[in-house]
């Protein structure tokens, strides 16, 4: 279904082509923004993530472990935009610098996660028999067992760090991520396509990645859309219960999460800080997906 | 659908072998064993003395033995209905859970049903009104909801209103027994916040399915009819709607006892998800694989309630 819609997109697309590129680009953002007000409000908070990430040295004079920029446990004022901590480090700069590490996160445990989950989810599919048999029983232990107890098992055994928060993520998230892909694999894998290709003798890797791979890009897509937002929260869940990054990489869920937790009282700015950080994000990155599911979704299609 | 139901319990068996493998092992993987902290706990330094201690302790609990052995005699023990006891106060993990599962249980049922109450009609109008400022606020409300980390609503709804207005908030734990009225006004919030929590995705999934529904030949027919549109939406679509949303809530009951840990942990709740991270925390093997074996049993036997209830909402899903 969403290979021929794609396919006829493209066409499209390409019907367009004799015009600039710049014109061609601007056309299609004006298109989203006007469809799509929300998505294209979450695309701009990407946007202004990335950029914090990227110029975060630019952006703030200070460093994110540089101590006594200030007095200590201060409120916002015009040298210190969101206050100050404990330490007197600027919860601003901290907050800048941590876009990297939310990037770093939802970005490697995204990857880390959909590379496996999409593997197996297409070998499933396409081989059928003992082997999916045997792995959907290990999907459906994964999947039978509490997301946050599994992640705090797996990360007391990896050992904190941010490496290994990620691995944390990624692990349950690449079996269970899988059936999904499995679902939409098992839609192509009987198109005459690859039946054509499986009698011309074309091996079980070209298959795969040749012929399925491409014609379930929409649904993997989706899922790394939706699932960026989720990293993000499950990491300052983490933090909350003592198993995030660890202390001092200024984190946003670490942030929140002890920092914040515990000066509450006297600096509600720790709190209200990272807090709104955090949520604008998960929030834009949530609308961005929600957006590109409503476009690349063909069911979803049919009504706009 | 006897012989189904049956069917299906069989194929649990080996998911619920994995799920026990997996935990007997990764348990022991977690670095730091029981027997250091008990050693550490009686005070027991490095010496050579120690070390003789230390075989002893580990021959008590049964954790000379490899770990295969020891995963064979645990679903032994697991088949027979029994748990094992704690490694720290020889407590049986049966009973442990026994007096920790009332108050997830009631957290859990409360969280449900306002997830239910709030997200069904949310997911409905900005279905109905797709693409209008009434979708596109509700959209952003119950996005927001999942965008909040769950500790941050917590914490705000206990430490604000003591910050701005001076109340504070008892959060002396007391059991239904002694107090009815207290401990539901202990259970009721954090509860409640929980369950808003959850509808945020019940009532996305509600909206992408009404759209979905709404679609369909049979709105138009009944719309073709003269039939009104509320009648339409509630009677017609809203029924054809929640098969995947009933699913989704089924997966919701897993992630609300994750999500119990949490909320348990904010407003001191001595529930399943309490013991479970302090399990963890004192290596306490037994107790934090009877949770997992149990709470996973659950889950599947919910999916199976889930997947049968499919035959009552939609003649169409009903096993042959």
């Amino acid at each position: 279904m969403s290979a021929e819609v794609g396919i006829g997109q493209a066409v499209r697309g390409g019907g367009r082509a004799q015009r600039s590129l710049g014109s061609r680009v601007w056309y299609e953002v004006s298109k989203f923004t006007r469809k799509k007000p929300l998505g294209a409000f979450g695309a701009v908070v990407l946007f202004v993530l990335i950029g914090m990430a990227a110029f975060a040295p630019i952006i703030t004079s200070y460093g994110p472990l540089q101590q006594s920029t200030g007095p200590a446990l201060a409120g916002p004022s015009m040298e210190h935009l969101a206050g100050t901590d404990q330490f007197g480090r600027d919860v601003f700069t901290r907050i800048v610098y941590g876009a990297r590490i939310s990037l770093f996160i939802s970005v490697g445990a995204t990857i880390m996660a959909i590379i496996p989950a999409t593997t197996f989810g297409m070998m499933c599919a396409y081989f059928r028999g003992p082997f999916d048999l045997v792995f959907q029983r290990i999907v459906d232990a994964f999947q039978a067992i509490p997301g946050l107890i599994l992640l705090i098992t797996i990360v007391s055994i990896l050992g904190s760090g941010q490496f290994n928060v990620i691995l944390a993520l990624a692990i349950p998230a690449s079996i269970t991520g899988s059936r999904l892909q499995r679902a939409a694999s098992m839609q192509v894998t009987g198109r005459d396509y690859v039946l054509a290709a499986r009698s011309l003798g074309a091996t079980h890797t070209r298959i795969i990645f040749q012929y399925i791979l491409p014609n379930i890009m929409a649904p993997i897509i989706i899922v790394v859309s939706l699932g960026f937002g989720g990293y993000i929260l499950a990491e300052s869940s983490l933090s909350f219960l003592g198993y995030g990054v660890p202390p001092p990489a200024p984190s946003w869920g670490g942030m929140l999460a002890s920092d914040g937790r515990r000066y509450m009282y006297v600096a509600p700015h720790m709190f209200i800080a990272p807090a709104i950080a955090l949520s604008v994000v998960v929030f834009g990155v949530n609308m961005f997906g929600d957006a590109m599911r409503d476009i690349l979704d063909p069911r979803l299609r049919g009504s706009s | 659908m006897a012989k189904y139901v049956l069917r299906r319990l069989i194929g649990m068996i080996p998911t619920w072998l994995i799920i026990m493998f997996m935990v007997v092992f990764m348990v022991r993987l977690i670095p730091g064993s029981i027997v250091d902290l008990l050693l550490q706990d009686q005070g027991g330094g490095g010496s050579y003395q120690a070390g003789i201690d230390r075989a002893q302790v580990e021959h008590r609990l049964g954790l000379d033995q490899p770990v295969y052995v020891q995963y064979v005699k645990y679903v032994a023990g697991v088949a027979q209905g029994n748990l094992g006891a704690s490694l720290w106060d020889q407590q049986s993990v049966v009973s442990l859970i026994a007096q920790r599962v009332p108050v997830t249980a009631q957290v859990a049922l409360v969280a449900i049903v306002t997830s239910v109450f709030v997200s069904i009609p949310i997911g409905v109008i900005s279905a109905v009104r797709r693409d209008s400022p009434v979708d596109y606020l509700l959209r952003s409300i119950s996005i927001l909801g999942i965008s909040v980390p769950g500790f941050a609503i917590g914490t705000a709804i206990v430490i604000f209103p003591t910050l701005w207005w001076g109340v504070t908030v008892s959060f002396k734990y007391v059991s239904f027994a002694d107090d009815p009225i207290g401990h539901l006004k202990l259970i009721i919030p954090p509860a409640m916040v929980l369950g808003v929590q959850l509808s945020a995705s019940v009532a996305r999934l509600t909206r992408t399915m009404m759209l979905e529904v709404l679609q369909e030949d049979y709105i138009r027919t009944a719309r073709a009819k003269g039939l009104q549109e509320p009648k339409i939406v509630v009677k017609h679509a809203l029924k054809n709607a929640l098969i995947p949303v009933v699913t989704v809530l089924g997966i919701q009951i897993t992630n609300l006892l994750g999500g119990s840990v949490i909320t348990e942990t904010i407003f001191a709740l001595p529930g399943l998800g309490r013991l479970m991270v302090s399990s963890i925390g004192s290596r306490d093997y037994p107790v934090v694989q009877g949770i997992v074996v149990m709470t996973a049993i659950f889950v599947m036997c919910m999916n199976l309630a889930v997947d049968v209830s499919y035959g009552y909402l939609d003649p169409r899903a009903r096993p042959a």
